[in-house]
C-alpha cells in the first residue's frame, strides 16, 4: 500500500514566505500514516520555499523511507 | 534614355543597400530579435556536495519585471568564507547583453521596470542562460546587509527583467 500526500497548494514550508506552520502539519500527518504502517510519498509540486525546520523534517522523512517527489532545486540543493 | 534609367536605379539601389544594411546590423545588434524564441538552457549543479556546507544566508523568490521571470535567488557560504548566487528553478526571457547584479532592495529603481537614474549595484556576470540553475561567484568584499536584492538586468536597454528581494534565511 502507499499514500501520496500532495502539499503543492503550499508555497512553502514554514519560514519567512508562509506563517501557516505547515511544518508541524505535516509532520503530524507523516506520522498518522507511518504509524500505520502505509509507505509514504511526499510530492513537493509546487513547494518553492523550505527552511532550516522543513529541511529538517524531510531528512527525517528520507530516514524513515519516504519517497520525496518532484522537489524543487532549491529543495533538492538543501536536502541533499 | 533607357541607360540614363537604369544607371539612376542601379545607384540607387547601391545608396538603399549602402544606408539600410549598416542600419539593420545594428538593429539586430541592439535587439537581438532571434533571442526572443531561442532560449538558452543551463544545468550547473550547486558546487557543494552535501547541504552541512554550504550554509545558505540569504534567499528570495523572483519576481518579474519588464519579462516574465521566475525562480529563487539564494546566496551560499562556503566554510572558508567564500560567498555566491544561486539561482534554482529559474526561467526569464531570452535578451541582450543581460547581467546578474545585487542591487539595494530600497533602490526606487527596483519599483520601476527601466532603470532611469543611477542604479548602484555589484555586478556579479553575464547571465549564463535565460533557464536553469546557475552559479555566480560573488565579491569577497560585498555588503550583503547593503546590497540585498538580486536582479537580472539587461544593461544595453536598461531593463529590469526580474528581481529577487532577499531574506535572510
Amino acid at each position: 500500500m502507499s499514500d501520496s500526500t500532495r502539499y503543492s497548494g503550499w508555497r512553502g514550508l514554514s519560514g519567512s514566505e508562509d506563517k501557516s506552520g505547515c511544518v508541524a502539519e505535516l509532520r503530524q500527518s507523516c506520522e498518522e500514516v507511518l504509524f500505520r504502517g502505509i509507505a509514504l510519498a511526499l510530492d513537493l509540486a509546487g513547494v518553492s520555499f523550505i527552511d532550516r525546520d522543513g529541511i529538517a523534517l524531510l531528512h527525517a522523512q528520507q530516514d524513515r523511507d519516504v519517497v520525496l517527489r518532484n522537489a524543487s532545486s532549491f529543495i533538492d540543493d538543501l536536502r541533499r | 534614355m533607357k541607360e540614363y534609367t537604369g544607371s539612376w536605379f542601379s545607384r540607387r539601389k547601391w545608396i538603399l543597400v549602402g544606408v539600410g544594411l549598416p542600419i539593420l546590423v545594428a538593429g539586430w545588434w541592439a535587439f537581438r530579435p532571434e533571442k526572443f524564441w531561442i532560449n538558452q538552457v543551463v544545468n550547473e549543479p550547486a558546487p557543494f556536495a552535501s547541504s552541512t556546507d554550504p550554509q545558505p544566508l540569504y534567499t528570495g523568490r523572483l519576481e518579474g519585471k519588464v519579462h516574465q521571470t521566475s525562480g529563487r535567488a539564494t546566496i551560499y557560504q562556503t566554510s572558508d568564507g567564500e560567498q555566491y548566487l544561486r539561482l534554482t528553478d529559474f526561467t526569464t526571457s531570452n535578451g541582450p547583453d543581460v547581467h546578474v547584479l545585487l542591487a539595494r532592495s530600497d533602490d526606487e529603481n527596483l519599483g520601476q521596470e527601466i532603470v532611469k537614474s543611477q542604479l548602484d549595484s555589484v555586478e556579479l556576470g553575464s547571465l549564463k542562460g535565460n533557464q536553469g540553475d546557475q552559479n555566480y561567484d560573488l565579491p569577497a568584499s560585498v555588503d550583503l546587509q547593503k546590497y540585498n536584492a538580486a536582479i537580472i538586468y539587461c544593461e544595453r536597454f536598461h531593463a529590469i527583467f526580474g528581481v529577487a528581494r532577499l531574506e535572510r534565511f
